[in-house]
């Protein structure tokens, strides 16, 4: 039995209990690297991805003279858009435009033609506000005819 | 796994050695025989070597819309075969519902598929599956490869193009302007 200064006493550690440790620590050392690498993780990589749905506004106009204008535009963008009638020779009608709402028809707001190409403004749509998806239909027609091509465009501003 | 532990119990062991010896005063203890093993440390690493950023520069709506180049992934390892059956290697989104957003609307998981061709999902499949040993999240992860280890490959690497795409077919028109969202990568053992 030994002692130390402290008076406690304490048994050697008998030899055969010194091996069993050993065995126990190596044991516990050669078995630590098996639980560390089920589910040993990488560091996490990142793929950055960007899709850009563009702005776009088509405009159709079957032979009952109702324009549909239909548009998806960015919000950060435009602010207004404007529909136009082009018409590319000299013809004398009187054009009937929508000044209001959607779906609105107006009384004749301008003459389509003078006797150069003529640009008349149909419609100017705001843009914003929760109005930047939408389609709006509106009446071109005027009393009499007349021959000749008319193109509609639209323009955002 | 880092040697620091193992270094620390082995201090430990030394210290309950040279205590044991101390006690035994005017006794000679018997020899012993301490044996030694020094374990590198595991290795398992993931490197995106090109198509980082992935763009669509003009979406169509109702339609499949494919990303133009393949994300090139590079996947390295140093692992105990003894210790270790396989390498998982897992693409996930960390919002499923919002894997990309923007312009007041957001496209979920389901919408985006990937392809490794040189892995599991060989045709394009949706990110809708669970996480893997713990990696990725619930409806929104991918497994994109299971490589086995064993004696031969215990250090090793492999390349692989991971090809994506968004589905918009039947879904609503978005609204113009730019969705992001960011897939992660990430490999894992089991």
């Amino acid at each position: 039995m030994a002692r130390v200064p402290g008076g406690l006493s304490f048994s050697p550690v008998p030899s055969d209990m010194s091996r069993a440790c050993l065995t126990a620590g190596i044991l516990a050392i050669l078995a630590a690297p098996a639980s560390a690498q089920i589910g040993l993780t990488s560091a996490p990589r990142s793929v950055s991805l960007l899709a850009t749905r563009q702005s776009s506004v088509t405009v159709t106009m079957p032979d009952d003279g109702i324009v549909t204008t239909a548009w998806n535009i960015d919000p950060a963008e435009p602010l207004a858009m404007t529909l136009r009638a082009f018409v590319g020779q000299p013809v004398l009608a009187r054009g009937r435009a929508p000044t209001g709402g959607a779906k609105a028809i107006a009384r004749l707001t301008g003459y389509l033609t003078t006797d150069a190409p003529a640009v008349t403004v149909l419609f100017t749509q705001p843009i914003g506000g929760g109005g930047e998806q939408g389609e709006r239909q509106d009446e071109v027609s005027g009393p009499g005819s007349a021959r000749g091509s008319l193109t509609l465009a639209v323009t955002t501003q | 796994m880092t040697l620091a532990p193992r270094a620390l119990l082995l201090v430990l062991l030394g210290t309950t050695a040279a205590r044991g010896a101390a006690g035994q005063v005017g006794q000679l203890g018997q020899a012993q025989i301490l044996s030694l093993v020094a374990v590198g440390p595991s290795v398992l690493g993931v490197t995106v070597t090109s198509g980082a950023v992935q763009s669509i520069p003009s979406l169509t709506d109702n339609a499949v819309n494919s990303f133009p180049s393949p994300v090139a992934v590079s996947t390295n390892w140093n692992l105990n075969p003894g210790q270790t059956a396989s390498v998982d290697l897992v693409a996930y989104f960390p919002v499923p519902s919002q894997a990309l957003s923007g312009a007041g609307t957001q496209i979920p998981s389901a919408r985006v598929l990937g392809r490794m061709t040189t892995g599991l999902p060989v045709a394009y499949t949706a990110i809708t599956q669970g996480p893997v040993a713990g990696v990725g999240t619930a409806g929104g992860s991918l497994r994109l490869f299971t490589q086995t280890i064993n004696g031969a490959n215990k250090v090793s690497s492999r390349n692989d193009n991971l090809d994506l795409r968004l589905d918009l077919t039947g879904f609503p028109t978005l609204p113009a302007g730019t969705l992001s969202g960011t897939l992660t990568l990430q490999a894992v053992t089991q």
